[in-house]
C-alpha cells in the first residue's frame, strides 16, 4: 500500500459508477439489435468490466476491509 | 451533452448516435461555451457540477444563443428539483441516474431523429408511445397531467390497446428515481399473490427458504403497474387496499411494516360497466387505484394512425433483420380499412406475418390474405362497411370472404351472395388479375 490517502468516495461518485455500468448494458444492447462490428461491442463490455472493477476494488477496501 | 465524466458521455453519446440522432459533448463550460456559439442544438444534456464552474453558467450562453433548446438537467437526486427549477424555470427536465435506455429514448422523443423512421415523421411520445391521432394527443396531454402528481392510475381499454405501453410512458415522463415494475395479477396463483406483492420472510411458509423482496418494495420510488388487476380474487384485495391506504407493506410471516413510495398503475380490459355490475373490483379499491381513470380508444377508432404504426413495426423488423422492405400505398390503405379488433398488437402480428410470406428480392412487403387473428374472427363483418370504402371494395371483402365461409365450396358461396357462378368466377379471377398487377408495378 501507498502512503498516499486512499481514495475515499462519496455517494455522487458511487453512482457514477453504477449509472455508467448501467449506459455501457444499454450500449452494449443495442449495438448487438443494430448487429455493430464486434470490437465495439467488446470495447463497451470492457468498459463495463472496468467500472465493475472499480467498484469492486472500492467496497474492498472500504467497506469489507 | 455537458458532463465530464468521459466514461459516461462516451457510452451515452455511442446510445444517442445509434438512436440515430447527432451529438456533440463538452466536458466544461468553456467547451460547453464554444459548441453553443457555432451550432444549434435542439435538446442539451447538462450535468450540475463542471471542472470550471456549474451547469447554470451554460444556461447563459443557450438562453442567448439556442432559446429553443430542450435542457435536461443530469442528476443523481431529486431533491435539487426545486432549487434548479427556480434558477432555471419551469421548462426543464431531469434525467436521474441510474439513466437507462428508456429515459434518453423519452427524451429525444422531442425531436426527430437524423435519418430513417424521421422522415415519415414517427415521433414516439414518452420514448414509447406512437400516434398523432386526436385521441392520442388527449392521452399525451392526459399522461403529462397525471405525471405531474403521485396519483395513481387505472388504465382501461380493449386488449391489445397497449396499456402496459401508456403506463410505460407515464413512468417515463415522471420524474422518479425508483425502478418500472411490471406484475400480471392475472398470472400470479391466488395462494401466492401476497407473497409477490408484499414479500415474505425466510421460513413464512413451506418452501419459503429465503427473504423475499416483494413487488411494492421493488417499486419502491417509482412505479408498480398491476396488469389484469381484476382478475385478482375479490378476497384478496383488502390486503392490496391496506398498502395504498397506509403506504406501509409487512412482509408475509414478518411483523416489521416497512415504508414504501411508489406509483401503482392498473391496468384491466373490462369495461367501466362490469367493474361494478360484474364486481371485479370493490368499491374501495377501485377509488384507491383509480384516482385518475384513462381510458384507451381502440385502434379502430383512430384510423390515422394505422401508417404510422405500421411504419415503425416494419421499421423495426428491417432493423431486427437486416430487410428493407417496404409497405405500399394498397398494402397501407388495406392495413386502415380493416377494423383490428385484436388492437395494435393484431396490427403488428400482421405486419411479422407479412415479413414472413414476403420475397426478400422484390422488397415489397406482402400482407396476409387474412390481416385477422383466430381471436377476431367475429369481428371482420364492420371493416366491410368502412367509411371511405368504394362499393368495388365492399363487394370484393363480401365475395372472398363468402368464399372462405363455405371453404372454398363456389357454387354454395354464389348461392349465399346471390350471384351466379359464372358472375363469382369472373369476380374471382379480376381479383387475381388484380393482385398479380399489383404484385408486379410493386
Amino acid at each position: 500500500m501507498s502512503d498516499q490517502q486512499p481514495e475515499v468516495w462519496d455517494r455522487h461518485q458511487l453512482r457514477n459508477k453504477i449509472n455508467n455500468i448501467t449506459m455501457n448494458a444499454e450500449l452494449v444492447k443495442l449495438q448487438i439489435q443494430q448487429a455493430i462490428p464486434e470490437d465495439q461491442v467488446i470495447a463497451s463490455i470492457e468498459r463495463m468490466l472496468t467500472e465493475c472493477k472499480d467498484c469492486a476494488s472500492y467496497l474492498n477496501e472500504h467497506i469489507d476491509g | 451533452m455537458v458532463d465530464d465524466d468521459q466514461s459516461f458521455t462516451r457510452s451515452t453519446a455511442e446510445i444517442i448516435q445509434l438512436l440515430k440522432h447527432d451529438v456533440r459533448v463538452a466536458g466544461s463550460v468553456e467547451q460547453a461555451n464554444q459548441c453553443l456559439q457555432q451550432e444549434t442544438f435542439d435538446v442539451v444534456l447538462l450535468d450540475i457540477m463542471l471542472p470550471d464552474g456549474s451547469g447554470f453558467e451554460v444556461l447563459e450562453s443557450i438562453y442567448r444563443h439556442n432559446r429553443s433548446a430542450h435542457i435536461a438537467f443530469i442528476t443523481g437526486h431529486l431533491a435539487v428539483k426545486n432549487i434548479i427549477r427556480s434558477v432555471a424555470g419551469p421548462d426543464v427536465s431531469f434525467l436521474l441516474k441510474p439513466i437507462d435506455l428508456e429515459k434518453i429514448q423519452a427524451l429525444l422523443s422531442r425531436v426527430a431523429p437524423q435519418g430513417g423512421v424521421e422522415q415519415l415523421g414517427i415521433r414516439r411520445h414518452f420514448g414509447v408511445l406512437i400516434g398523432e391521432s386526436p385521441a392520442m394527443r388527449e392521452l399525451y396531454n392526459m399522461i403529462d397531467r397525471v405525471a405531474e402528481s403521485r396519483a395513481n392510475v387505472l388504465i382501461q381499454g380493449p386488449s391489445g390497446a397497449g396499456k402496459e405501453l401508456v403506463a410505460k410512458a407515464i413512468h417515463n415522463a415522471s420524474e422518479c428515481d425508483g425502478a418500472f415494475v411490471a406484475a400480471n395479477c392475472g398470472a400470479i396463483p391466488t395462494d401466492l399473490i401476497a407473497s409477490e406483492l408484499f414479500g415474505h420472510e425466510k421460513g413464512a411458509f413451506t418452501g419459503a427458504v429465503s427473504r423475499k423482496i416483494g413487488l411494492f418494495e421493488r417499486a419502491n420510488g417509482g412505479t408498480l403497474f398491476l396488469d389484469e388487476v381484476t382478475e385478482m380474487p375479490l378476497d384478496l384485495q383488502p390486503n392490496l387496499l391496506r398498502v395504498l391506504e397506509t403506504g406501509k407493506v409487512v412482509r408475509v410471516g414478518g411483523s416489521e411494516e416497512i415504508d414504501v413510495k411508489c406509483r401503482v398503475l392498473s391496468a384491466t380490459n373490462r369495461s367501466r360497466e362490469d367493474l361494478a355490475s360484474k364486481r371485479y373490483l370493490r368499491e374501495d379499491i377501485y377509488f384507491r387505484l383509480a384516482v385518475f381513470p384513462i381510458e384507451l380508444v381502440p385502434l379502430q377508432k383512430r384510423p390515422e394512425d394505422i401508417p404510422l404504426l405500421a411504419q415503425a413495426f416494419v421499421d423495426e423488423l428491417n432493423q431486427e433483420q437486416g430487410t428493407n422492405y417496404q409497405l405500399t400505398e394498397p398494402a397501407l390503405k388495406r392495413l386502415q380499412q380493416y377494423s383490428w379488433p385484436g388492437n395494435v398488437r393484431e396490427l403488428r402480428h400482421a405486419i411479422q406475418r407479412a415479413f414472413i410470406l414476403s420475397d426478400f428480392e422484390t422488397e415489397t412487403l406482402r400482407l396476409p390474405d387474412d390481416l385477422g387473428s383466430p381471436f377476431s374472427q367475429e369481428s371482420k363483418a364492420p371493416a366491410m362497411l368502412q367509411a371511405g370504402s368504394t362499393i368495388q371494395e365492399v363487394e370484393k371483402e363480401l365475395i372472398l370472404a363468402t368464399v372462405k365461409a363455405t371453404d372454398g365450396d363456389k357454387p354454395k358461396a354464389a348461392e349465399m351472395l346471390g350471384i351466379s357462378l359464372k358472375t363469382l368466377y369472373n369476380r374471382l379471377n379480376q381479383y387475381q388479375d388484380s393482385s398479380d398487377l399489383s404484385m408486379e408495378s410493386g
